[in-house]
């Protein structure tokens, strides 16, 4: 489900209320402020009689005075995902993306990480209006035999000539520059793991 | 905005980390490789350096690539030669640094170390013949690199030995001269090196260590450099201490990650993980240099006054940031002022305004003695040992290890440039004050008795 409202005080307690009373429980969320709206993509499951149209009208109007906008998509009547009997090991990294903006900056790297079987798992990005730069910060899933120095040399041999500059980190070196206690300890599973190996 | 910019601060502030390992060393114990025969002592050496090793410079290819960080050098060290190679002269000597040159060249290392006699106390007959082969074992291979070790605060120091070294100094850049003396750079003689300090060149496995082990060390310059430039961009007026902490955070973040890929290679190796040495050593990256640092700090010339004291800022600050890191910070750290590995300091010597004097100083504030300096080649070899003997006396009264690296350059006066080819960057050769005014007391021999 999605959700996009204007971002006021109160937001989030109207609709976890149109949830509660919808007898639905989330199960995974995001949310984010973009510009001045407030954004939430969750995973919630309902009551089997609960049909899909009264749970999207319920909520529109508990959250009317935020102009809510709903979506709702049902997992299992979709039928563009694949799903590997095994899924691969990966390895988790993150690569940030900075400097003087430019059109194609992310339509190159992600067809560059297309290429070499990459699976994007985080983005997050921001523009700086006062000097035209941006920041872009992503986490990938690499598959096995990705060579990680080569992608970031090949990125960074593209952006360069125009100022933009490229780091590619994996989590374990990031794990152990965030804390403080011995390597070894934090490095080897960072994170929980959503389906793909985080070691 | 979706996010606040202090999110994409800390972002903004890893995003450039110019985070790399300066070498991976994979000590090898060769100690059960002796044997009479020199033909059989070849062969089990070669088969043993071959064995553990072969998978080195793949492995630290496969690891570089998963984590993202570059390995500039690997290195080879094994067990000092002067206590596997016993009963033999020095042309057969000769043929075990050629065996493990081959050895080293087989499985794709930069260098192998552990040519090296232990002298700190007297000489054995294997030592000596070790010394006495070294103009040739260097000037025929490229990749070994050899170390005696003439004394520690404890034990006091071997006079005798360094006046020997003085003379086989003088002999190893003489049999390599058309390359100007290059292959005394790859002589080192060290003091205080106790446990065989594992990072320096020449270096040995010392004792005390397993069969296999991997110890990773770091080149901290530009890291270092990357912070200096962030903090005073925010503030100019930085005051010293801000300074050290910005210096402390940035090696503590090089450490971390070298410690992260040199357990991950000894893993895969099946080696022990051993040290983590953290040393602002020059690289191939122009302004990657002490002197680049120096001058960020506000000295604007290596050498001129303050010199001791920022450089006494900027190595506490490299122990306590890599002390935090890791529990495997070897407490090796040192400053090198390598002249002909640093582009900064070798231009510096070009322009005069770097004096042999004021090397001495600064190496002796906190760095570990005189590195990679060309002298006169015409300097008399009791100067020569003079000069060691000095820089070695530093180290045992101050208690700090110390690595000696001098070429005499062959033909060639104060004042005249020098170049050289790989590594080493082009000088000019210092002139030295009060050649030739040491000679009685260095022929006396003798020890210098331990510092109480």
């Amino acid at each position: 489900m999605t959700v996009l409202a204007a971002n006021r005080v109160g937001i989030l307690a109207a609709l976890t209320n149109a949830l509660d009373e919808l007898r639905g429980n989330m199960l995974d969320v995001s949310q984010a402020v973009i510009q001045d709206y407030f954004t939430m993509i969750l995973a919630a499951e309902f009551p089997e009689e609960r049909d899909p149209e009264v749970i999207v009208d319920h909520i529109r109007a508990v959250c009317r005075s935020y102009g809510a906008e709903v979506a709702l998509k049902d997992p299992d009547d979709e039928t563009v995902f694949e799903i590997p009997e095994e899924p691969t090991p990966r390895q988790r990294y993150v690569l940030t993306a900075s400097g003087q903006d430019r059109p194609g900056v992310l339509r190159f790297i992600a067809h560059r990480l297309a290429q070499d079987d990459i699976v994007l798992m985080d983005l997050q990005g921001m523009r700086h209006e006062s000097d035209h730069t941006f920041l872009t910060s992503m986490e990938l899933a690499f598959p096995p035999g990705v060579d990680a120095l080569k992608l970031r040399n090949d990125l960074d041999k593209e952006f360069r000539p125009d100022g933009i500059t490229i780091a590619l980190q994996h989590r374990r070196v990031l794990a152990a520059l965030a804390h403080p206690e011995p390597v070894g300890f934090n490095t080897v599973s960072p994170w929980p793991s959503r389906g793909t190996d985080g070691s | 905005m979706a996010h606040n910019d202090s999110f994409f601060s800390a972002l903004q502030q890893l995003r450039q980390l110019p985070l790399d390992v300066r070498t991976i060393t994979l000590g090898i114990n060769v100690a059960d490789c002796h044997n009479h025969s020199l033909h059989a002592l070849c062969e089990s050496l070669y088969q043993r350096i071959i064995g553990r090793a072969e998978r080195l410079t793949n492995v630290c290819g496969e690891v570089s690539s998963l984590l993202g960080v570059p390995i500039m050098q690997r290195r080879i060290v094994v067990t000092p030669i002067d206590r596997v190679a016993q009963g033999f002269d020095s042309g057969d000597m000769v043929n075990v640094a050629r065996t493990m040159e081959g050895a080293a060249a087989q499985v794709r290392v930069d260098r192998i170390g552990g040519y090296a006699a232990d002298v700190q106390h007297g000489m054995s007959s294997s030592a000596r013949e070790l010394i006495a082969s070294l103009p040739t074992a260097l000037s025929q291979t490229v990749r070994v690199r050899a170390a005696v070790h003439v004394g520690t605060t404890e034990s006091g120091v071997n006079m005798d030995a360094i006046s020997l070294l003085g003379r086989i100094l003088k002999e190893t850049a003489q049999a390599d001269a058309e390359k100007n003396g290059d292959a005394a750079a790859k002589l080192v003689i060290l003091a205080n090196n106790a446990t065989g300090h594992p990072h320096l060149t020449g270096a040995c496995l010392g004792d005390g260590w397993g069969d296999l082990v991997v110890h990773v060390g770091i080149g901290a310059a530009s890291i270092i450099r990357h912070a200096l430039v962030e903090r005073l961009a925010i503030e100019p007026n930085s005051p010293l201490h801000e300074l050290a902490a910005e210096i402390q955070t940035a090696v503590f973040q090089s450490t971390r990650t070298a410690e992260l890929v040199g357990r991950e290679i000894a893993t895969r190796l099946g080696a022990d993980f051993g040290s983590v040495d953290v040393s602002l050593a020059p690289t191939r990256r122009p302004d990657d240099s002490v002197a680049a640092l120096l001058s960020l700090l506000g000295i604007e010339q290596v050498g001129a006054p303050g010199t001791a004291t920022a450089l006494t800022l900027i190595l506490n600050a490299l122990r306590a940031g890599s002390a935090f890191a890791s529990c495997s910070a070897g407490g090796y750290s040192r400053i090198m002022l390598s002249v002909l590995e640093d582009a900064s300091l070798a231009a510096a010597t070009k322009s005069k305004e770097l004096t042999f004097d004021q090397l001495c100083m600064a190496a002796n504030a906190g760095s570990g003695g005189l590195d990679l300096v060309s002298v006169p080649g015409d300097t008399d070899v009791a100067t020569l040992a003079a000069i060691i003997s000095d820089q070695v006396s530093f180290a045992v009264l101050n208690r700090r290890p110390a690595a000696i690296r001098i070429i005499p350059v062959p033909g060639k006066r104060a004042g005249e440039g020098v170049t050289y080819s790989g590594m080493m960057n082009d000088a000019v050769i210092l002139p030295i004050r009060g050649t030739g005014l040491s000679k009685e007391f260095i022929e006396r021999g003798g020890r210098l008795p331990p510092v109480r």
